[in-house]
């Protein structure tokens, strides 16, 4: 008599939880046809703004093949080389990247350009600080500037000396038919307050 | 007959199990996102004035070194106060309308002062000095996120809250009508409308677990990034919480479904035993 009781309790209880999994079923496969492009959609779009950073994850080296490609490009952000001009006293790390926090910390290169040693325009910037290119204007026409990479060291000779304007900085020439390395800071160098203008240093690729 | 009557109570419980749904999760976003109060303990909770202001300091300090003036002046011209008053206002001009816009004279004031005390103004520096104050306080703004476009979140937050609302009556009278017609399908067996309470709670629950699941595998929120650290850290709880919400009112649900549905066996084993003995007698 119990086992009967007990025996149409649990079929009365496993024919209620079908009946539920079939509904919920049911409504995830209408949601699922109605809305499920939309839903992935949104997905989508959260993990485009979702950035998860592996703390384990080691940086390879950054090398550079034979046909002057990189391989491993430096993290942006992270430190690639040190920048040495002797005529201004000048001996500066310098960072992937161009945002305020890395000019903070020494000279940014600016990501839509080319790496040392890849033949194109590399880009360089930096604060016209004491610690940093306050001394620029001593620069001469045939002064060395010399980049110490991870993967090789490049001396680059100035030909050129340019004022531009802070709206024209995006107009600075990218191309990758010839080395070119520009290096700018604000203008005036002695300047109190907010500058406007930009002193770009051009040098070509010596050796 | 009996068919029909099973057919109407199956359709009665699915449409009973989305408005238990809809009114889960109404109450939730009510409750969280669309409640002043609560986000401000959010933002308690992950020290977002503080983050905030940290970061305003990074920012102006970028500024310094650019600008030949000395790491001094920037000594004392921004609070932390400041910074909670002025996300505070922010908060009332989108949840409350109060279309108010932040002050920054006492940082361009603070600013004039230190600058004063260095006296490097002069005519021909004069110009740059004031640019480099109003891209102090346009950095300010920038950092603590205020916009223009407060005022039309404010309306469509507005808007959000009425359509909530529409549909939080709409879905409670809904449950009404539909719990009262099981009832009068089942009013010869009582026990079978406990099972369709407990079946559409049932249902729910596993709906809303299985949601949840479903949102915490496809979806990296950890590692959700927007505007800045502090307002990331401030979003990434937040999501987290409602769906952690979420899962514990379905984890509850299914409890309760649960209980039901063993109420219904033990009434349905019952009856049948009572009318095998009737008919053996």
């Amino acid at each position: 008599m119990q086992n009967k009781k007990l025996t149409q309790a649990v079929k009365a209880t496993i024919s209620s939880i079908i009946v539920a999994l079939f509904i919920t079923g049911a409504l995830i496969l209408v949601i699922y046809l109605f809305l499920g492009q939309e839903i992935g959609k949104v997905f989508s779009l959260v993990n485009k703004v979702s950035i998860t950073i592996d703390e384990n994850r080691t940086q390879e080296q950054t090398t550079i093949g034979e046909t002057n490609k990189l391989k491993n490009y430096p993290e942006y952000g992270t430190k690639y080389a040190t920048i040495e001009i002797d005529k201004i006293g000048v001996n500066l790390p310098v960072y992937f990247g161009d945002t305020l926090e890395v000019l903070k910390k020494g000279v940014g290169h600016s990501s839509g350009s080319y790496f040392p040693g890849e033949g194109g325009s590399i880009v360089y910037m930096g604060h016209n600080s004491k610690n940093t290119f306050r001394r620029f204007s001593e620069l001469q026409i045939g002064n060395e500037i010399k980049v110490t990479t991870t993967y090789g060291e490049y001396t680059y000779k100035i030909y050129d000396m340019k004022l531009i304007k802070e709206t024209d900085l995006d107009k600075l020439p990218i191309q990758d038919e010839k080395e070119i390395l520009m290096v700018y800071t604000c203008y005036p160098f002695n300047n109190i307050g907010y500058t406007t203008q930009r002193y770009v240093v051009y040098a070509e690729l010596e050796k | 007959m009996k068919i029909i009557a099973n057919i109407a109570r199956f359709i009665l419980i699915a449409i009973l199990t989305i408005c238990i749904i809809a009114i889960s999760l109404i109450t939730i976003v009510s409750s969280t996102i669309l409640d002043k109060n609560y986000i401000i303990s959010k933002l308690e909770e992950t020290n977002f004035y503080g983050e905030v202001y940290k970061l305003v300091e990074s920012n102006f300090e970028n500024y310094i070194y650019q600008s030949g003036l000395d790491e001094t002046t920037l000594n004392n011209i921004c609070s932390k106060e400041k910074v909670e008053q002025d996300i505070n206002i922010m908060l009332s001009n989108i949840y409350e309308g109060t279309n108010k816009k932040i002050d920054t004279t006492p940082i361009k004031d603070n600013l004039n002062k230190n600058i004063d005390k260095l006296n490097v103004r002069n005519k021909k520096n004069s110009e740059a000095i004031d640019q480099f104050i109003k891209h102090i306080c346009e950095e300010y703004e920038n950092t603590l996120i205020h916009t223009e476009y407060e005022n039309k979140i404010h309306n469509t937050y507005n808007k959000t809250v009425n359509i909530l609302n529409k549909v939080r009556t709409a879905t409670i009278i809904a449950i009404c009508i539909d719990l009262l017609l099981v009832l009068i399908i089942s009013i010869k067996q009582i026990s079978k409308f406990v099972q369709a309470i407990g079946i559409s709670l049932l249902s729910s629950s596993i709906f809303e677990i299985i949601a949840c699941n479903i949102v915490t595998s496809k979806v990296d929120i950890a590692g959700i990034k927007i505007f800045n650290d502090a307002f990331s850290k401030t979003i990434v709880t937040i999501i987290q919480d409602i769906i952690s919400k979420v899962q514990t009112l379905g984890t509850i649900t299914l409890i309760i479904a649960i209980m039901l549905i063993i109420i219904y066996s033990i009434m349905t084993a019952i009856a049948k035993n009572k009318k095998d003995k009737v008919t053996k007698e």
